[in-house]
């Protein structure tokens, strides 16, 4: 069953059209995630479907109702985590989420909330004194407080440290179990891949590919990558003439073959570095990954999008 | 010296009022509008700044329902700092309170609600403080001076009557002087029909204007 049927999405700002025709469906009880460099028009998506921004064209069904009809219905069932919030600077955690509880027909109860998102030495801080990571699982707890059937999560890990992010997907992986169902925004490629059941990869306002992240991958029928660093700047030329590599590129400061035999390509690697006036090290055999999958349907990849 | 300088009375009063009684009412009056216009705007900027309103608005609670608690609260502090200041000011220069002051709590209600509206209107026209001083500056001093806060409006040019006496501070001071002190009965309905008229514009222009462009 669709939870949430986007068609056709459109939005304009004066000239510059930031979506340019999005459809997806989301299905109940997975996470969707939406995969793309900043700019892309991620955001500006997300916050259509969650009634902040007015469509400029195309249709939003959530639950089945049309978004424009259904709006305070569906707020009431939905949980929001955005990109960039802030909260009553001089209420403490508890009156905040007291506060919020409030606004709900449906309400949790607010010890075991905090409990489940580990709050209970910090529900007498106000939401300036938190760090990165105890926000993050704050702004979750909250989005969660009324018990919500679809969560958005627009960039929800950005600016975490590794740790707190592990902690973070563990605590959405849990949520899913649970059988709600999640929309999520990223760029970190890794992040989309690990929880997502089917990804959006959206560049420049459009979804070029859509589908589970394995399918995705191997529909590229590229298995493997082989990167390197070098001490002199290589002919990439040389490099794409090496046995089993398919296509090799320059990334800044590492060179990047593609490769359907990585075994042979990195044996004949190797033999030709002996030949080579210098030196490779930070030597890699990698995977294909969703950003192989961006870098082959848009011709860049997710951090020179960010960089341009 | 002082045999060159010659004091003169210049501001006129009505006959049944004292200058203790019109400042009184015009202090409360301006507190209230003070509150609403400049504590409201600034602190409806801060909230946009700071994204909250953006986190409230993808909740159930409408902005007309934040901008009515929003009214409430500054209604309680209103009645709080009204209560002071008449207190005061009857035990230092004795006044009498007159039964209509029963009133009075209705009034500073409209006051407060008509002068929260006109924040909530310019927190969604400015985006940060430097835009919305400008904008608070003509609202909160041209009313207050032009508004029989603190002399009488009858001292103004005719011209500047015509404007005081359709903008929202003159009615409002004077329904106030009416319900302390019993002060202009003759104008108390013509005064309350303006500020109710006032009430329903600025409720409307603020909840659409508010909800299009600050609480998002």
């Amino acid at each position: 069953m669709n939870i949430i049927e986007v068609k056709n999405l459109k939005k304009s700002y004066r000239k510059i059209e930031a979506v340019k025709g999005v459809s997806f469906e989301v299905k109940q009880g997975e996470i969707f995630g939406l995969l793309g460099p900043n700019g892309a028009g991620k955001t500006t998506t997300l916050e259509m479907l969650e009634g902040l921004r007015q469509p400029s064209s195309g249709r939003i069904k959530i639950f089945g109702e049309n978004l424009e009809q259904g709006l305070s219905v569906i707020h009431e069932r939905c949980g929001v985590v955005l990109q960039h919030s802030g909260y009553f600077e001089y209420l403490q955690l508890r009156e905040i989420l007291t506060l919020f509880s409030s606004f709900y027909k449906r309400r949790a109860d607010i010890a075991e909330i905090s409990e489940k998102f580990e709050l209970g030495d910090l529900l007498g801080r106000t939401f300036a004194e938190l760090s990165g990571g105890q926000r993050q699982r704050f702004v979750l707890a909250i989005s969660l407080l009324h018990k919500p059937d679809l969560v958005f999560l627009d960039e929800p890990t950005i600016g975490l440290d590794p740790a707190a992010r592990q902690k973070f997907w563990d605590i959405l992986i849990s949520l899913r179990a649970e059988g709600l169902t999640i929309l999520l925004t990223t760029h970190y490629m890794e992040e989309a891949q690990i929880l997502s059941d089917r990804v959006a990869i959206i560049d420049d306002g459009r979804i070029v590919a859509s589908g589970q992240p394995v399918t995705l991958i191997n529909s590229l029928g590229v298995v493997s990558r082989i990167q390197f660093m070098s001490s002199k700047p290589v002919n990439v030329g040389e490099l794409e003439a090496l046995p089993g590599v398919l296509s090799a590129r320059r990334d800044r400061y590492t060179y990047d073959l593609e490769t359907e035999a990585p075994e042979v390509s990195l044996r004949e690697l190797l033999d030709w570095e002996k030949r080579y006036s210098g030196k490779i090290f930070n030597l890699q055999v990698k995977q294909a990954t969703l950003g192989d999958v961006f870098l082959k349907l848009t011709g860049h990849t997710l951090r020179e999008r960010h960089q341009a | 010296m002082l045999a060159l300088l010659r004091f003169e009375q210049i501001i006129r009063f009505a006959p049944d009022q004292s200058y203790i009684d019109f400042l009184l009412s015009g202090i409360v009056a301006f507190a209230v509008m003070q509150m609403g216009v400049y504590t409201a705007a600034y602190s409806l900027i801060d909230y946009h700044r700071q994204k909250v309103l953006k986190r409230l608005a993808v909740t159930p609670l409408s902005a007309a329902r934040f901008l009515l608690a929003q009214g409430f609260s500054r209604f309680i502090m209103a009645m709080i700092q009204t209560g002071l200041l008449i207190g005061l000011g009857s035990a230092l220069f004795v006044t009498d309170l007159g039964l209509t002051a029963i009133f009075a709590p209705l009034v500073i209600l409209f006051g407060t609600i008509i002068f929260l509206n006109f924040g909530s209107i310019i927190a969604s026209l400015a985006r940060d403080y430097e835009e919305a001083a400008p904008y608070t500056a003509v609202a909160g001093l041209g009313m207050s001076f032009f508004g029989d806060v603190f002399f009488p409006a009858a001292n103004l040019p005719v011209w500047l009557q015509n404007i005081a006496a359709v903008l929202p501070m003159k009615p409002f001071v004077g329904l106030l002087r009416y319900s302390f002190f019993g002060i202009g009965q003759n104008e108390a309905l013509m005064n309350l029909l303006i500020v109710l008229g006032w009430l329903t514009v600025s409720t409307l222009a603020a909840k659409i204007i508010f909800s299009k462009r600050a609480y998002r």
